[in-house]
């Protein structure tokens, strides 16, 4: 298994409270990862890690065995494109001038917009399925394209490593489905897609490695029939659970089999 | 996109040299367009020759200030995110105008040149102080105006007190104090010029990260804007940028408001495009508000500060309208 990012025994606090204890983990390349886990996990924290957004307390975050510390902003942003959980769309703005500034970090003060610029844009747009919105307003959109669109920013910026904070929380089942299905695809295409998601059926039909995390620490990672277990449920989220095929795809499918439950 | 702002920049530029060669013209004694452009030659009578000579520095510091004043409202807008934010109404100005009262009470008349550097000093301190004050508990969009209206209010007062408690410095500094372009030498265009340069300069350099930073700190990360170098860039050329134009004119309020805000109508959410339309419509209003400062009253000249007010308090009301919520 080919990687090039690494979290090297990695701790991390938020306001002085340790979320993530000692985690050592591998996201293989060209691989669509889902992180899991109860609330309050640590996912996101662990996701902000790897984009270089948040310092660890002690350990090391290594791309190609360098510390990602090391490296300058902007070159790191060619390597590795997050999309956080909140982005802000400017007021008034289209979704093509959108999309444009994922190109800031391929851009220098004397050379703004290229050729290839043009091309890495029209590109994303195609693939994110946005395309024909290119002249809208953002703000007139539904919450599903404008979810698009924004993956469509982070694909302009033409990075092999994607990070994305709860990219389907928001959407309904249908957009769920496609956005899944979107990043499967560029997964297949050769990007290293690292998501946290919520929906451990969704994630199990989709991503081809899990990582769950629990209490600070990663409690299972690797293929979905691997890490999705009655064991790991409860040890992940204190929940019995019965585990069957997917009757579609074969894959894994959580059903709970406590109907109420006292933590 | 760009052919609108091409077609801006054009018309902007265009009402700027009107209103230059206009501030060259009128005044207490007027003189026909053909005889300032003789002057400027140095081919007109020996009264127009002098009258022009005694405006050109006028008009080129009010042409510095414009361009100091509006482009520090555009980077604190673009920075904060908050279209409230404004050199005049986070304090920048008030505390810049307070250190130029402290720096002519403690030293008598001081070379503009020193104004500038107290200006600019004066403008770091209050702003850091806002910007102390308002993260207290969390930075929100209207804690920070808050903040920088009662830095304001507390920085003009303490000007007030100061300026009054010693007539001499009344008389010396009521005018300036007041906003106003009465100068009549190059000196302070000499002072003031280079430092409204690098300004222009710094702001050119955090156009595109400003695009970044539009789109939320966490994005414009990933983007690989360095969020804490950007802010202290746009700090620096806010405190270069508002304390040179006020060490020039005096608290002008509204400019770094209006004018961002014109240019942002026009030209939309590039921030490199609001920049370069922000730096030509700031002087356009500056000069507009002198020129009308000298022929509003029947005789002598009204502050500029006053008359800026006076165009600019109903565009704040009018905005406060627009926007739902900050």
């Amino acid at each position: 298994m080919n990687y090039r990012l690494q979290l090297d025994r990695v701790s991390a606090a938020y306001e002085g409270v340790s979320v993530l204890k000692d985690i050592s983990l591998v996201l293989p390349d060209g691989v669509f990862t889902a992180i899991m886990g109860a609330n309050g996990s640590g996912k996101s924290t662990l996701l902000k890690l790897l984009g270089g957004a948040v310092a660890p307390v002690a350990g090391k975050i290594l791309l190609d065995g360098k510390p990602v510390s090391a490296l300058r902003p902007r070159h790191l942003a060619r390597d590795i494109a997050m999309l956080p959980q909140f982005p802000l769309a400017p007021d008034g703005i289209r979704v093509a001038e959108l999309v444009m500034r994922g190109r800031f970090p391929h851009q220098t003060m004397f050379r703004q917009w290229s050729a290839a610029d043009r091309t890495a844009v029209d590109a994303a747009m195609a693939q994110a399925g946005v395309a024909d919105l290119a002249h809208r307003l953002v703000s007139t959109l539904s919450g599903g394209q404008r979810q698009r669109v924004w993956i469509a920013l982070v694909l302009a910026q033409d990075t092999p490593i994607l990070l994305l904070d709860e990219p389907t929380s928001f959407l309904d089942i249908a957009y769920q489905v496609e956005l899944m299905a979107l990043l499967s695809e560029l997964s297949e295409r050769g990007r290293t897609i690292v998501a946290v998601l919520h929906d451990i059926n969704q994630a199990s039909r989709h991503a081809s490695h899990l990582v769950m995390l629990a209490g600070g620490q990663v409690i299972a990672a690797g293929r979905p029939d691997e890490v999705v277990r009655a064991e790991t449920m409860r040890a992940v989220f204190r929940l019995e659970s019965v585990i069957v095929p997917d009757p579609v795809t074969f894959t894994p499918m959580v059903v709970p089999s406590e109907l109420r439950r006292n933590r | 996109m760009t052919a609108r702002l091409g077609l801006a920049v054009a018309l902007a530029s265009s009402m700027l040299c009107i209103l230059a060669l206009a501030s060259l013209a009128i005044g207490a004694k007027s003189l026909p367009l053909g005889e300032v452009l003789a002057a400027l030659t140095g081919d007109a009578s020996d009264v127009a020759n002098e009258i022009v000579a005694m405006r050109v520095p006028r008009m080129l510091l009010a042409i510095l200030a414009g361009i100091g004043f509006a482009l520090a409202g555009a980077v604190m807008q673009a920075v904060t995110r908050n279209v409230l934010a404004d050199p005049g109404i986070m304090g920048v100005n008030a505390g810049a105008s307070l250190a130029v009262v402290l720096c002519v009470a403690l030293t008598g008349m001081a070379q503009p040149m020193t104004l500038v550097w107290a200006a600019m000093g004066g403008a770091l301190v209050t702003g850091a102080l806002v910007q102390i004050f308002s993260s207290l508990g969390g930075a929100t969009a209207l804690r920070l105006v808050l903040c920088g209206v009662a830095m304001s209010a507390i920085a003009g007062g303490a000007g007030w007190a100061v300026t009054l408690s010693d007539p001499d410095l009344f008389r010396r500094v009521l005018v300036w104090g007041a906003g106003s372009l009465i100068v009549t030498d190059f000196e302070p265009v000499r002072a003031v010029a280079p430092f409204v340069l690098a300004g222009v300069l710094l702001t050119l350099v955090l156009g595109p990260r400003l695009n970044a930073i539009a789109l939320g700190n966490d994005l414009a990360r990933s983007l690989g804007v360095g969020i804490a170098g950007t802010q202290m860039a746009a700090a620096a050329s806010v405190v270069v940028l508002a304390g040179a134009a006020t060490s020039a004119t005096g608290p002008v309020g509204f400019v770094g408001l209006l004018a961002p805000l014109a240019a942002r109508a026009v030209v939309g959410v590039d921030q490199r495009a609001i920049l370069a339309l922000t730096a030509l419509l700031g002087p356009v209003l500056l000069l507009s508000a002198d020129l009308l400062a000298r022929v509003v009253l029947p005789q002598g000249e009204a502050p500029l500060g006053i008359v800026m007010a006076f165009a600019g308090a109903p565009v704040l009301i009018a905005l406060a309208y627009r926007i739902g919520d900050l």
